[in-house]
């Protein structure tokens, strides 16, 4: 079968940018977010399973997992992510207000979110360097916050974008990327805490 | 359906000068991907001079350095580091995106990348990587043995300091650099290419660069997030490294080695070989579709790097280690006599050179097939490495030839002929002696004739600096005003 292989010469104009672009590079940060907290997650999994499973308390004998912090943690993430959904219904509805009050309370929800994470590292009652668990524990505490930070970042970017007017009814592209930037956040978090809290 | 001939002059010279009317001509701001990538080419062609440079200096003066004791160990081991180190994390990848940045645009009909200012921001990145790295051997105590192609944990290699904080942070940027611009060569190749034009049609160099990045967006985060915990565990004075599972943890993240990405340059460097060969005949491969998918094959076959549990130390090569990883090369040689099949009665151009990249890549994968059945030494550091660093080095005189072939549309007159041949011969021959001297000192007793080997290699690696520098030279010379012929063709169009 023949196939044609080279380009035929086009105009600079004949190319398609309807967005979706941005639709693509999203997918790519998120499936980099997912395997870089999949890293961590799996280093933490790997030292947990070591030593037949004594590692992980030895020389913690004075840490306090708090659990119900990290559970208020994940709440708060996925309130941001159902938040964002919202933002993104409204934007298509063409409804601008609520659009703009969706993204404000996924921001305040995500940074009360990364708020809670940072508290719980520096309340874990054994330090960094105490034993290897230690180590992997507070490694993946910090991916996470990270991953949450670089979220809240999108959700900011999308709220700029309604604010500005750049979102709308005909173009709401840029608030779905919002979104999953937000779903990130949200799974960076539920990473952490089922591998940390969940089954220690 | 008609087969659309690859190019007149005219034809290419709209495709990758789509925008050139409109593009912002400051080389800082600019968002015409042709500029961008020259940027980068200038870059990673810099990094290659010094890291060739470093090598030079290492297996010319090895025995010396053992002379003079502990003292002069770590002076070579810090030597070492910044060799591997400048190679893993500025040149290896970045030489591809380089390529990708300049050319994958024109070849699928777009001209333009998805992101051209993200393309900026992944150069400018890089800089800042390779400021911080040199920064590390600046201050005291410079990272000494910091080795990302050793199967040794970071722990196991050197102490703890400053300057090995700053080692890691610089690859943590090289790598956070290159999953964004591979991000934006896949949202190029998804949503920027011409219309109709369907995946099983895609150029090959183009289709590769779409495969290497999906590889790179998958396995370049799991490096990162391997550095990561390095970095806290030597930041913090921890001992997760000092663990004996912590083996793992640094083969599959931080091991250059045992990462899929460490096999995106032979895939790309193999679709260069199969562009240069399309351009040069005008005809397409024996069947596009057939070889896009074994390019895609062998991007799949890297992954099998991550299902290796246990690793020997002594063993630098990953096939040595995981044999069927060894597979990845093998839809890549049927891609390779595809291309040589379509080669037949074209006319002699420097960018035939191209050969040189699976030629040097073959005699690589011979060196690590010989690893394979014998018992690899400690001396092993400097005999596989090489070996495997042969296999990626085929993967810098693929993008030169590249270049040579289609940068005559992208620096508006053709690239000297004597100068790219000059570079590309230098490029290969330097390979060559880089990977073979090392491999054959460790097999010898005899202290005189295996400090002989060294020193060839060390003309090898002068002669890949060498070539590095006369190929921007030849980059330089051609960016200049263009040619009447290349005038007439942009006003044109």
């Amino acid at each position: 079968m023949a196939v044609a292989t080279a380009p035929a010469p086009v105009a600079a104009d004949d190319t398609r940018r309807d967005g979706s672009a941005m639709i693509v590079a999203v997918a790519c940060a998120v499936v980099i977010g997912t395997m870089f907290m999949a890293a961590v997650a799996g280093n933490y999994i790997s030292v947990r399973s070591r030593a037949g499973g004594a590692v992980w308390w030895q020389g913690t004998a004075k840490m306090k997992f708090n659990n119900y912090g990290a559970v208020t943690g994940f709440l708060s993430a996925a309130f941001a992510s159902v938040a964002m959904e919202y933002a993104v219904v409204s934007t298509r509805a063409g409804i601008k207000k609520w659009s703009s009050a969706a993204h404000g309370l996924a921001v305040l929800t995500m940074l009360a979110a990364i708020n809670l994470a940072w508290s719980i590292g520096r309340t874990l009652g054994f330090g960094v360097n105490d034993t290897s668990y230690a180590t992997a524990v507070y490694t993946v505490i910090a991916a996470a916050v990270i991953v949450m930070a670089v979220s809240l970042v999108g959700i900011i970017t999308s709220w700029t974008r309604v604010l500005s007017g750049q979102a709308s009814d005909t173009n709401w592209l840029p608030v779905r990327c919002g979104a999953w930037m937000a779903h990130l956040g949200m799974a960076a978090w539920a990473t952490a805490w089922a591998t940390i809290f969940l089954y220690k | 359906m008609t087969i659309t001939a690859p190019t007149s002059p005219a034809a290419e010279q709209a495709v990758f000068g789509a925008v050139a009317a409109s593009a912002d001509r400051s080389w800082i701001t600019t968002t015409d991907h042709r500029r961008i990538g020259q940027l980068h080419f200038g870059f990673v062609l810099g990094a290659l001079a010094v890291a060739g440079a470093l090598g030079f200096v290492v297996h010319g003066t090895v025995g010396g350095w053992f002379d003079q004791g502990e003292r002069g160990r770590t002076t070579l081991l810090a030597l070492l580091s910044g060799h591997e180190m400048a190679f893993t994390g500025l040149i290896a990848l970045p030489i591809w995106m380089a390529a990708a940045t300049m050319f994958v645009p024109g070849l699928i009909g777009a001209g333009r990348l998805a992101f051209p200012r993200l393309q900026s921001l992944v150069l400018w990145t890089w800089v800042v990587s390779a400021a911080v790295m040199a920064s590390a051997f600046l201050v005291e105590d410079s990272p000494v043995g910091f080795i990302p192609t050793s199967a040794q944990p970071l722990t196991a290699q050197g102490p703890a300091n400053r300057a090995t904080e700053l080692a890691i942070g610089s690859l943590m940027l090289a790598m956070i650099a290159m999953s964004l611009g591979a991000a934006n060569i896949i949202a190029t190749v998804v949503t920027e290419r011409r219309a109709g034009l369907r995946f099983g049609s895609i150029r090959p160099f183009a289709w590769g660069s779409f495969v290497a990045s999906v590889i790179v967006v998958i396995s370049a985060p799991v490096a990162l997030g391997g550095l990561f915990v390095t970095y806290i565990d030597q930041h913090w004075g921890a001992t997760l490294l000092s663990e004996p599972g912590a083996l793992r943890m640094w083969a599959h993240a931080v091991w250059a080695w045992g990462r899929p990405d460490a096999f995106v340059l032979p895939i790309v460097a193999v679709a260069a070989f199969a562009e240069v060969i399309v351009s040069r005949s005008g005809k397409p491969l024996i069947n596009p579709a057939v070889a896009n998918g074994l390019l895609g094959l062998a991007g799949a076959l890297t992954f099998t790097t991550w299902t290796g549990m246990e690793y020997k130390l002594s063993a630098i090569s990953a096939p040595a280690t995981r044999p069927w990883t060894a597979l990845v090369f093998l839809p890549l040689a049927l891609v390779t006599l595809m291309a040589l099949a379509g080669g037949r009665g074209i006319k002699p151009s420097p960018s035939l050179l191209a050969i040189g990249a699976p030629l040097v890549m073959a005699v690589g994968g011979l060196l690590i097939a010989y690893a394979a059945t014998t018992d690899v030494t400690d001396a092993g550091i400097f005999q596989m490495g090489s070996a495997n660093a042969l296999v990626l080095g085929g993967g810098i005189i693929a993008m030169a030839a590249l270049v040579a072939e289609l940068g005559g549309h992208v620096y508006k007159r053709s690239l000297p002929t004597l100068l790219v041949g000059l570079a590309l011969l230098l490029l290969i021959v330097g390979g060559l002696a880089h990977a073979v001297g090392p491999a054959l000192a460790a097999t010898t007793d005899d202290t005189s004739a295996a400090e002989n080997l060294h020193l060839l290699a060390a003309l090898g690696k002068a002669a890949l600096a060498g070539g590095a520098a006369v190929m921007l030279l030849a980059i330089l010379s051609s960016n200049g005003r263009p040619t009447s012929a290349t005038a007439a063709h942009e006003e044109a169009h």
